[in-house]
């Protein structure tokens, strides 16, 4: 499954995300790329209960093309989790770009989808000044 | 038809315009037309001979009249035997129409023969001229006064259409300030009000993310507790508009609830989720608990899932207070351990939502922002930071959402 998605417009009203699935030795990849948030979190929803995963498949999303990430982006994460687990599946997530990674930290959601250290991505540094 | 009766037609030929008229106003006077219609046939009649005489060539006027039982008329044909082409009738004061080369004005005659305004039995030209001149010059003044009198009521009548548009538009106003005054009770209504406690300053700014819901996910509470230590809880309900108000509203009114019963600090994230969620599976908030001891400066903080408080020394360092932990509707929702802090005289402590640090879409950027704005408006008083925070933090809005900034000083 592959949406074609225009190019992402970071002012515009409508936000655009695009789900390409691969299929790798560990299970199915999900790469988004753009905005996940209240617009698009239901493309999300609907990209992973259509996948085919049986129970003890890992679904794993690459987390590295997305730019916005809020409230409504962490709900769909953990609501793809509950479908999955529902199935005997598993959710795991890596490369969190700079933007989620920063958001999984606030909310703890890093404790609940642990993301894989090897790939990590964000690299930023305290925003706070001594 | 018995009751009929016709003069035999009388027939004049006319070389001259001057001639041509004298003879229609003599025709005129002969059957008592008014001056008014006397005038009209007269121009009429000359208008269609003028280029015929011009031309040199001759035109008749013939006149019958008729009468039958209910009316009487009098029939004006101008002949012009020799024209090339017919002259035209169109706007001609006294209509007239063609009929078979001959020009034709049908004109009805009163009932009664009325004597005519002249009592001379035999009337100049000059008194004729003067006395159609006369009663066009009325006709022209009763017009004028007609259309005086209908400008002004037209005035008036656009001038009361105006005063009841101003009328409308002064109603609207009113239901407008009533609509926003309500919404403004009801907004006051669901936060609490301005807690005055020794040795603490506490403000606040609100603003939600459309005009559309004047309230939203975001909410505040804050009270003071038997033992004199204040409470601070700071919201951030999932979604927008009223739904989200009643989520963050249930979060506050429990953590309330649990605070005053007593329950430890560390606890109450949890113990929240446990109570909400078997009543709404779709609650997911994130929320800040700040307790602080007016008198030794002393703050602990409980966290789930909410964006770090921001401390700021009376020096100008600052640091986000990080508290590990995830808040209502998360998976093993809890804060993961208390954060203990004291405040020096002077400090300000910024609690808000991501409405404050996320309107350009990066948190990153956000908190580097909120930082240096916090430091430079950190001697301000206590009761302006807030606003002038959010004002600062939303000079761009690329992502609108919700925003809550709450401030609070340990007094100098």
């Amino acid at each position: 499954m592959k949406h074609a998605a225009p190019e992402p417009i970071p002012d515009g009203p409508h936000t655009v995300l695009s789900c390409t699935v691969t299929d790798e030795p560990d299970g199915p990849v999900i790469t988004l790329s753009g905005d996940l948030d209240y617009e698009t979190a239901p493309d999300l929803l609907a990209a992973v209960t259509a996948l085919a995963a049986p129970a003890g498949t890992t679904v794993t999303l690459d987390l590295s093309g997305v730019q916005f990430f809020d409230s409504a982006g962490i709900n769909v994460l953990l609501r793809a989790r509950g479908a999955l687990h529902e199935r005997g599946a598993e959710l795991a997530v890596r490369r969190l770009s700079a933007v989620v990674e920063r958001i999984f930290r606030i909310t703890g959601l890093d404790t609940v989808l642990v993301p894989d250290a090897r790939t990590a991505t964000g690299d930023h540094e305290d925003p706070a000044m001594g | 038809m018995t009751d009929r009766a016709a003069a035999p037609a009388q027939r004049t030929t006319h070389r001259s315009p001057a001639e041509l008229r004298a003879a229609v106003r003599a025709l005129a006077v002969t059957f008592r037309l008014s001056a008014e219609l006397r005038t009209r046939l007269t121009l009429s009649v000359a208008r269609v001979a003028e280029a015929e005489l011009r031309a040199g060539r001759p035109v008749t006027l013939e006149s019958s009249y008729e009468q039958t039982t209910h009316r009487q008329s009098l029939t004006v044909r101008l002949r012009a035997p020799q024209t090339p082409w017919a002259a035209p009738v169109e706007a001609l004061p006294l209509p007239g129409r063609h009929e078979a080369g001959t020009t034709v004005w049908h004109v009805p005659l009163p009932g009664q023969r009325r004597p005519s305004a002249l009592e001379s039995a035999d009337p100049s030209p000059t008194e004729l001229l003067e006395e159609e001149l006369r009663i066009a010059v009325a006709r022209a003044d009763a017009l004028e006064a007609d259309r005086r009198r209908l400008t002004h009521e037209l005035d008036e009548t656009n001038s009361g259409v105006l005063a009841l548009y101003v009328q409308l538009e002064e109603r609207d106003e009113q239901l407008r300030r009533a609509h926003g005054q309500m919404l403004r009770e009801l907004e006051d209504a669901l936060r609490p009000g301005p807690m005055k406690v020794d040795g603490l300053e506490l403000a606040i700014h609100y603003a939600p993310a459309g005009t559309d819901a004047p309230t939203g996910g975001d909410l505040y509470d804050w009270f003071q507790l038997p033992d004199g230590t204040v409470h601070i809880t700071v919201v951030d309900a999932l979604g927008h508009g009223l739904t989200s108000t009643s989520s963050a509203l249930n979060v506050t009114h429990a953590v309330r609830t649990l605070a005053l019963e007593g329950h430890p600090l560390e606890t109450i994230v949890a113990r929240t989720d446990e109570i909400l969620l078997p009543y709404d599976r779709e609650l997911m908030a994130t929320v800040l608990l700040v307790r602080l001891d007016p008198a030794s400066g002393h703050v602990v903080l409980a966290n789930g899932s909410h964006p770090p408080p921001l401390l700021v020394s009376e020096d100008g360092t600052a640091r986000f207070l990080e508290v590990r932990g995830r808040g209502i509707g998360y998976p093993m929702a809890g804060s993961d351990r208390l954060w203990h802090e004291d405040l020096a005289p002077g400090d300000l402590l910024v609690l808000y939502t991501d409405g404050l640090t996320e309107s350009r879409r990066d948190p990153y950027e956000g908190e580097r922002r909120l930082v240096s704005a916090a430091v430079r408006h950190r001697h301000r008083p206590t009761d302006d930071i807030p606003g002038a925070l959010a004002e600062e933090m939303h000079t761009v809005i690329l992502h609108p959402d919700d925003t809550l900034a709450l401030t609070v000083r340990r007094s100098r």
